[in-house]
């Protein structure tokens, strides 16, 4: 007989398993369509980036990545959002992804506004509060048209405590909302809950857990994030869906300083450390607000084209363009692909894209950063080296790259930063996104990834088009 | 039932136990699984969930819950869990994104197996040919143009081009793509019908014998715009291949100059070649030296008879058949008057529908497909009279898998047909191979078998197209079908014989009163 051929598979994986069955020497290739380009966008693209006026874009944009690289932020202590967020004024609620009124809503953020007044007490009951927002009174604002992030539903108001990052580099200041303990995880901000032991746990934590943590930062001068971020990413995160080093070098940053604290009750401080060090992702807010900080200055930069916020309400998708300042580019909200927590859950159960925590990609890390976190990718079922194709690919669509973040698993090359709409049309390779899905009653169900709609490229590239008479 | 297994003491990451849950909970009888660590939040989720756990149980043990139908389903399932938690059949998988990765050209590889969406298929399939491996294409959808310069290609560079649309091969001892594990043995065959060629080779080794080669063409390969390249090439193979002995060819009935053409290459060729041509006729054959054959039953029969040189005879007697096939009838009440094909294999429909016009003239049946033989059903969803179905056919595996990948298409039908009151007989075909479901017949014969138990009365037949060596296990199988109280016959062609025996008696009945 004929030796045993040595196949490799193209395709269909179970045709694999069966090779492997036969204990056939063989290569599965786990092969993905050509990425379709627009030929006409693209080679007006070539045109543009060819031309003088290419050249002031490129310079834009290595100023503009140079705002993220060069960034320094630093946790700099607890205060009210009504005292740091701009424009959060009485009877002003923040919601997460682009704006979007009450009436096309999904059920979480319409739930979220309704908790919002009862825990602000503007209203008394559910009616009233649904006649409030009803009647006008109640303002509506996408968390990423201010300066915070609204992660899940972002429903945040005056009297919410926040985790606030100043940067240090160019000045602006973040507000991110702290997780709500393992009890309530995401609870009102993130899920837009509301019950009287959701109200009671977030004054509890304004007025118990959260002010030794205050005391810290500001005794400490400040916690720089960047070493925190720099360091985890050699250690297994890429600090959107996984933060389980930057956790513990946090923790490793704060702890000790809390044990010293001599003049708050002992019983306060060892519950605030036990908040620290039991709440999952604890972190994440830290890497948000550090993100949001450094992209705040890249808002309205003069012919840039990175992408400077990515987020989703449910229903549709926004980017902004840092040249395009606030203006919104939207596209239906893509469904995450990835794992779900539970085998009960299916995609009846999941909410389109929802959260603005891809303010973390906006920074070079999460779905750029799947390289340095592949145990992150494998719960999608990816291997070391599909992870680092994935950065690779992302790549393609970025200014540069970020020298802070040296990769192993890449022979310490540096991860890509900024992404930039011009190589997002030119090559048809939508940005990859990491994040946690959502369940349409509220929760987290899962974690995975999605890919920004091209449609919001190439809404911003005619409004780029036009604004600079390209 | 519900079923809580503790792993003390046993860490896994919980992003990597993410993933596990889901693949085991794909397996059949599995109702619902968590694979988790047994953090304080797990366990009171587990609870929530109506899981009893051991009060010993820590947040250092491993978790697998379980909700299925029984204890070998639960066990199953640790089995899968466990495997997939400690890598068992990862082992050694290379995994790449790209054809022309560096260490994949450094890897000498000998053959190509592309299953990709047809638009694709030809770009790849060039560029495997540059990298001097032969082909197997399993995917459809690729224009007759392409196919044609893809062989043309593939036959200047001296290599071999299997498909497009090629379902079935086995070259050097590997069953490709829906392939059978068919046992080592003297006959080579060419096959431009994947199921046929399967079939072919199923009963040699069912017989004693065992396959060398087959060589799959695809199913377009003796249009005229191809014009048999692969087959032509196939036979030069066989030819040349110390280990072939004796040849079979086996197609449907295809372009009459291409067919012309390919038995003439048969008649030069050294060794003893038997061809078969579903639907065709003795006189195709006139002029030509090769054995014919008119069944794929008989054509394997003969490869067999040429070997063993003693005269080979189907399972089932023609008065053996007769005989069933009446008394089974009689023992039917009278409202129970129609037959029901419910097939996977679309060559195997086509033989029945053959066998069917020609032994059952005046009987009208209906099919999904269109043949001179058969009326096509105004729904396909909707089985009227006498009913053939193609269930690989696109109308229902645009809807769902192909029954031939997942049995669920077909055991939904199954249970359909079981409700009407006039169904006397019911047909299936199951195919087995490593590539292809990993049970798909238990499913079907749970059915058959409840209904025997509530003492409903129909009549089943089915045969198992497959290979002792699949992991499937088809004796236990055949077993399990018989229990059931299926009919199960050694080939397609004589589960169409006895159908056909039965709708002759059922008719008969009919026309009694």
């Amino acid at each position: 007989m004929d030796k045993k051929p040595r196949v490799i598979n193209l395709g269909i994986s179970s045709f694999y398993d069966a090779l492997l069955t036969q204990e056939v020497d063989a290569a599965q290739i786990d092969w993905k369509p050509p990425v379709k380009v627009n030929v006409e966008l693209g080679s007006k693209v070539e045109k543009i980036m060819d031309s003088d006026f290419g050249k002031k874009v490129e310079s834009a944009n290595q100023d503009a990545i140079d705002m993220i690289i060069n960034a320094d932020p630093a946790w700099v202590g607890i205060g009210l959002a009504g005292d740091y967020i701009e424009g959060l004024d009485d009877y002003t609620v923040t919601h997460s992804g682009p704006p979007i009124s009450f009436d096309e809503m999904v059920m979480l953020h319409q739930r979220g506004m309704v908790s919002a007044c009862l825990f602000e007490g503007w209203a008394k009951t559910e009616e009233e509060a649904l006649a409030l927002i009803k009647s006008g009174k109640i303002k509506m604002i996408s968390a990423l048209d201010t300066n915070t992030v609204g992660a899940g539903t972002g429903i945040i108001t005056k009297n919410v405590a926040m985790i606030i990052i100043k940067d240090r580099n160019n000045g602006k200041v973040a507000a991110t909302f702290p997780a709500e303990g393992i009890k309530f995880q995401g609870g009102f901000c993130g899920w837009g809950l509301y019950s009287p032991e959701i109200a009671e746990n977030l004054y509890h934590m304004r007025d118990y857990l959260l002010p030794p943590m205050d005391k810290v930062a500001k005794n400490k001068g400040g916690v720089p994030i960047k070493p925190i971020l720099a360091e985890s990413m050699q250690m297994g995160d890429e600090n959107h869906t996984r933060q389980t080093a930057a956790d513990l070098l946090f923790e490793h940053q704060v702890l000790l300083d809390m044990a010293k604290i001599d003049d708050m009750p002992r019983d306060q401080v060892l519950a605030s450390m036990n908040y620290i060090v039991e709440t999952p992702r604890f972190f994440h807010c830290f890497g948000q607000g550090a993100s949001r900080a450094a992209n705040l200055g890249n808002v309205g930069r003069d012919y840039s084209t990175i992408v400077t916020a990515v987020c989703g309400n449910g229903v549709r998708f926004g980017i902004k363009i840092a040249a395009m300042g606030d203006q919104w580019f939207e596209a239906e909200a893509p469904y995450m692909k990835g794992q779900y927590t539970s085998s009960k859950f299916t995609i009846d159960d999941q909410l389109p894209w929802i959260g603005d925590s891809c303010v973390v990609e906006c920074a070079g890390m999460g779905g750029l950063a799947a390289a340095a976190s592949p145990i992150c990718c494998n719960l999608r079922g990816m291997t070391l080296r599909e992870s680092i194709a994935q950065t690779r690919e992302m790549e393609k669509i970025c200014v540069g790259k970020n020298h802070n973040y040296p990769i192993p698993n890449m022979d310490f090359d540096f991860l890509p930063v900024g992404i930039d709409m011009m190589k997002v049309i030119k090559t048809g390779i939508c940005p990859c996104i990491h994040g946690g899905m959502f369940n349409k009653e509220g929760g987290l169900i899962g974690a995975g990834m999605a890919r920004v709609p091209m449609e919001c490229f190439e809404k911003a590239f005619a409004a780029y088009c036009e604004k600079y008479g390209l | 039932m519900k079923k809580v297994i503790v792993k003390k003491k046993r860490y896994v990451d919980s992003v990597s136990l993410m993933s596990v849950a889901g693949k085991v909970g794909e397996m059949e009888g599995i109702e619902g699984i968590e694979v988790a660590m047994a953090t304080v939040i797990n366990q009171r989720t587990l609870r929530e969930e109506g899981y009893t756990l051991p009060a010993d149980i820590t947040v250092d043990d491993l978790v697998i819950a379980v909700t299925a139908a029984d204890e070998a389903a639960i066990a199953a399932a640790e089995q899968a869990a466990m495997d997939l938690i400690d890598h068992k059949n990862s082992g050694g998988a290379k995994e790449f994104t790209d054809l022309n990765d560096p260490e994949l050209r450094a890897g000498s590889y000998d053959l190509c197996q592309i299953s990709l969406p047809g638009e694709y298929a030809y770009a790849e399939a060039r560029k495997a040919i540059d990298l001097g491996l032969d082909l197997f294409i399993f995917s459809d959808n690729v224009s007759l143009e392409e196919e044609r310069t893809l062989k043309e290609y593939g036959r200047s560079k001296g290599r071999l081009v299997m498909g497009p649309d090629a379902g079935v091969g086995l070259i050097g001892g590997v069953a490709l793509a829906a392939g059978s594990m068919t046992s080592f043995g003297p006959v080579g065959i060419v096959g431009a019908s994947g199921s046929g060629a399967q079939e072919v080779a199923c009963i040699i080794e069912h017989r004693g014998y065992g396959v060398s080669q087959i060589i799959g063409t695809g199913g377009r390969d003796l249009y005229p715009e191809i014009g048999g390249i692969t087959m032509l090439e196939g036979i030069e193979r066989l030819e040349k291949d110390p280990d072939s002995k004796v040849i079979v060819l086996v197609s449907k009935l295809a372009d009459l100059g291409v067919m012309d053409k390919v038995l003439t290459r048969a008649d030069e060729c050294k060794k003893p070649v038997i061809a078969i041509f579903l639907g065709s006729d003795e006189t195709l054959f006139a002029k030509h030296r090769v054995t014919p054959a008119f069944s794929l039953e008989e054509a394997a029969l003969k490869a067999v008879e040429l070997l063993s040189g003693k005269p080979e005879k189907p399972q089932f007697s023609d008065e053996e058949i007769a005989k069933l096939a009446h008394d089974k009838v009689a023992e039917l009440p009278a409202e129970r008057k129609y037959f029901r094909g419910l097939y996977c294999g679309g060559t195997f429909t086509e033989e029945g529908l053959l066998y069917f016009g020609r032994h059952n003239a005046g009987i009208e049946l209906h099919s999904n497909l269109n043949t001179k033989y058969s009326t096509k059903l105004l729904d396909s969803h909707v089985s009227v009279g006498h009913t053939i179905l193609d269930m690989g056919a696109e109308d229902f595996t645009s809807e769902a898998p192909h029954p031939v990948f997942s049995p669920e298409l077909r055991l939904k039908r199954l249970r359909q047909e079981l409700t009407d009151p006039e169904v006397a007989v019911i047909l299936m075909d199951f195919i087995t191979g490593p590539g292809v479901a990993r049970d798909p017949i238990t499913s079907h014969a749970k059915e058959c078998k409840k209904l025997r138990d509530e003492g409903v009365p129909v009549i089943f037949i089915a045969n198992i197209c497959g290979s002792y060596n699949d992991p499937q296990n088809i004796k236990e199988k055949v077993k399990l079908l018989e229990e059931a109280g299926v009919i199960v016959t050694g080939s397609s062609y004589e589960s169409a014989k006895i159908a056909s025996a039965m709708m002759t008696e059922l008719e008969r009945r009919q026309k009694n009163g």
